[in-house]
């Protein structure tokens, strides 16, 4: 019992840590202590005569790099978390956060936002955010109805009427890049996903979200790790796997549409975060959820650190994501053969 | 006495196709009964339906007195467990992981499992001989143990009612035995009551109180052990021409397949007895068997190998002490089963005054009633001074026997010309 709030708080200071370290990280002077007091001002109150001298760094921080950092970090946790929840539920290693065609309604979303430049904001979030949002989320409802038979959804009709969504609603993505010639790259650079310029408001777009399922999501671990087994063993465990799977799948559609609208589509962290952290705390989900969680936020964290500052000008983050995740997860898979998955 | 699991009038199916037709079943508290029934028959539509996976469109089942559709899945699971026919996962669980998911229908979300739970799922553990490998990854586990451990599984639930669909056709027989034993031992030490669908006819025999045979979702049969496991049942049910019969070793009913029989079985032909003893017989039993001849034999010494394998194909025969001269009750039994017969077959058995008075029997019966009696010709078979002899050739000048070659037997009643 001890040894689980050992571990819990530790994942939580690791994380807090990186978020620190990572928002320290960039082009202008500004030392890693001073982006501590400004945190630690901003948040506790403490430090206050010093952090007045640095007026302009606080903006740096506190403005733009900090909830940048925060945000990579949620949505990369959110990522990982439904990339567990999806792994459980399809019992298939393979399965990623983006299999019932949520991200490509999102970007089919953001597409009609960005060719139809439609000015006003609202909450902070521009028309681009909330249409993808709202693409997202009924793209993964649509998917799910279609494939809907009587009470219960197969998992193999899921899969095939995702797939089939998607290359549907990618195939308009591409139609409309190719009649819009002006607009081609900015649909082309949201696909790849970025947290370029993102801020407060992001952040406020993901929490509610991310808090609500963090621990919704707990809570059903149990059943999860029993619905790991196949539905049938589930079923005699005496879990209702149809009610079960259809919480996770509202939960997951809610909080994945969050993520998705706000950062684009990140490929890799939802699929190998929670295969990485398998490796060290088994399947179960009790330890599972939070590690993948935690490895997960500071997984996309760090490749967001990459994708800002490796170059002159921004890499979206989705390539710095597969480029990071692809070999070191090949290296763990080899590494690790007999126990992976 | 309130049965623990009741089938009302239960029609149950999927989409249009009715599978289980107004089916009535009780199974009472520490009964151990076998579903039988060839492919198709509804037995794991039986179990779901009890799972309630699937709900039947007319009629109730009731578990433990309540209406099945009353229970949660979590209740549910609290009173019956079930094992599946197999089991895979590509997720590396331990064994141990495995099996204390048997106790969740007993805990809330969120709650801890109680020392009591452990103490539950180390003995679940045990009972399976499971135990040594209980922090094993599930993945890296035979067939046969990965089955131990979904048992293992299914008793941590503590079930009253313990389902099992066919538990062991993955495994070898050493396992088969181990847990078939294991699970009677359950049923019989501590009453769990057991539900068991099966395929090996053989294994419901030997470890279950009670069979009930379905087939096209209709009940056939249900009762005790021996009243079920006949050929008169069994055959027209599998379409198996089948000789059931008891094996001594392990003394229980025994069903042997013949061979598969058209849909129609066709109804005996004559009926042939046999005059043999000392192994005489057994070749000419079984061509007569897959002929479709209702064959019976006179007098047999109880030590005779014949007499073993009259026993073995379940033909009458009339029974005599070990070593002992057919007495006058005992020959007169004979005339009568030779009465029934239209044909009798003399094989090449040797005559001395012990068994000398079968052949009198044939020559009284046929005093009574026409038989074609046939002697197999062979070596010197007279070992009465003459007497066995006389009452052949007399039976050949009256006309009612001919003596003929074994092989040219052998083509008459293969080409049913008896």
């Amino acid at each position: 019992m001890m040894r689980k709030y050992i571990a819990i708080t530790l994942a939580i200071l690791v994380s807090a840590a990186a978020i620190v370290f990572f928002t320290y990280f960039g082009a202008a002077n500004i030392t890693f202590a001073e982006t501590s007091k400004i945190i630690l001002y901003k948040i506790f109150g403490v430090f206050s005569s010093e952090v007045a001298l640095l007026a302009s760094k606080e903006t740096i921080i506190w403005q733009l790099r900090f909830p940048r950092a925060l945000l990579a970090f949620l949505v990369g946790g959110g990522l990982a978390l439904s990339g567990a929840v999806y792994q459980a539920i399809f019992k298939n290693p393979m399965a990623d956060p983006y299999i019932l065609g949520i991200s490509s309604g999102a970007a089919f979303g953001a597409t009609i936002g960005i060719i139809l430049k439609i000015p006003g904001s609202y909450l902070g979030l521009n028309l681009t955010n909330w249409l993808a949002f709202a693409g997202s989320i009924l793209t993964v409802f649509f998917v799910y109805n279609i494939a809907k038979v009587g009470r219960s959804a197969m998992l193999t009709s899921l899969l095939l009427t995702g797939t089939a969504v998607s290359q549907f609603l990618t195939a308009f993505i591409s139609l409309a890049m190719m009649l819009s010639a002006n607009e081609m790259r900015r649909i082309y650079y949201w696909t790849l996903g970025s947290f370029n310029s993102k801020g407060w408001s992001h952040v406020g777009m993901v929490l509610p979200y991310i808090a609500i399922s963090v621990i919704y999501i707990y809570i059903f671990s149990r059943d999860l790790d029993i619905i790991m087994l196949g539905d049938d063993t589930a079923v005699r465990y005496g879990i209702d796997v149809e009610k079960v799977k259809s919480r996770m799948f509202v939960v997951t559609a809610l909080l994945m549409s969050a993520c998705v609208s706000v950062s684009g589509i990140i490929g890799f962290v939802g699929l190998v975060s929670p295969h990485i952290m398998r490796l060290f705390t088994g399947p179960l989900h009790k330890k599972l959820m939070p590690a993948a969680f935690f490895f997960g936020g500071a997984l996309l964290c760090m490749c967001d650190t990459i994708a800002r500052s490796a170059a002159n000008s921004e890499i979206p983050v989705g390539i710095v994501t597969a480029l990071c995740g692809a070999p070191f997860f090949i290296y763990l898979l080899r590494a690790k053969r007999t126990e992976v998955i | 006495m309130e049965p623990l699991l009741s089938f009302d009038h239960v029609s149950v199916g999927y989409d249009e196709r009715i599978v289980l037709d107004d089916f009535c079943f009780d199974l009472f508290e520490g009964e151990f009964v076998s579903v039988l029934g060839p492919n198709g028959a509804g037995k794991s539509t039986l179990i779901n339906a009890v799972l309630n996976t699937i709900t039947p469109t007319s009629g109730t089942i009731y578990l433990s007195g309540k209406d099945n559709r009353s229970y949660s899945y979590k209740e549910r699971a609290c009173i019956t467990s079930v094992v599946p026919q197999q089991f895979s996962t590509s997720f590396a669980f331990t064994v141990y992981d495995i099996v204390l998911m048997g106790r969740s229908p007993f805990l809330r979300r969120l709650q801890s499992e109680t020392p009591e739970d452990f103490e539950i799922v180390d003995r679940a553990l045990r009972l399976t001989n499971t135990y040594q490998f209980k922090d094993r990854k599930v993945t890296a586990l035979s067939g046969g143990e990965r089955q131990r451990v979904v048992i293992s599984g299914a008793l941590a639930q503590t079930p009253k009612l313990l389902i099992l669909d066919e538990p062991t056709s993955q495994l070898d027989m050493h396992h088969t035995l181990e847990i078939m034993q294991l699970i009677r031992r359950l049923n019989q030490e501590e009453g769990l009551t057991v539900l068991a669908v099966l395929h090996d006819i053989n294994m419901a025999c030997r470890y279950s109180d009670k069979l009930l045979m379905i087939k096209d979702g209709k009940k056939v049969i249900e009762g005790p052990v021996d009243q079920v496991a006949t050929e008169d049942v069994l055959t027209p049910v599998y379409k198996v021409d089948m000789v059931v019969r008891t094996n001594r070793l392990t003394e229980s009913i025994e069903v042997v397949p013949i061979k598969k029989t058209d849909d129609e079985i066709l109804p005996y032909r004559k009926q042939v007895c046999l005059v043999c003893g000392g192994g005489s017989g057994q070749s000419l039993m079984v061509e007569l068997r897959n002929n479709r001849y209702k064959t019976c034999a006179a007098v047999l010494n109880s030590s005779d190998s014949d007499a073993e394998a009259c026993q073995d194909m379940g033909f009458e025969f009339v029974l005599e002490a070990p070593f002992c001269q057919i007495s006058d009750e005992k020959f007169e039994e004979c005339v009568e089963i030779i009465k029934k017969c239209d044909v009798v077959i003399v094989a090449s058995v040797p005559f001395g005054s012990g068994n000398l008075k079968n052949l009198e029997a044939i020559k009284k019966a046929a005093e009574s009633k026409k038989l074609d009696v046939y002697l197999i010709e062979c070596g010197k078979r007279d070992f009465t001074g003459g007497l066995a002899d006389a009452i052949m050739d007399g039976m050949v000048d009256e006309g009612y026997a001919k003596k003929v070659l074994y092989h040219d037997l052998t083509g008459l009643i293969a080409q049913n010309v008896l």
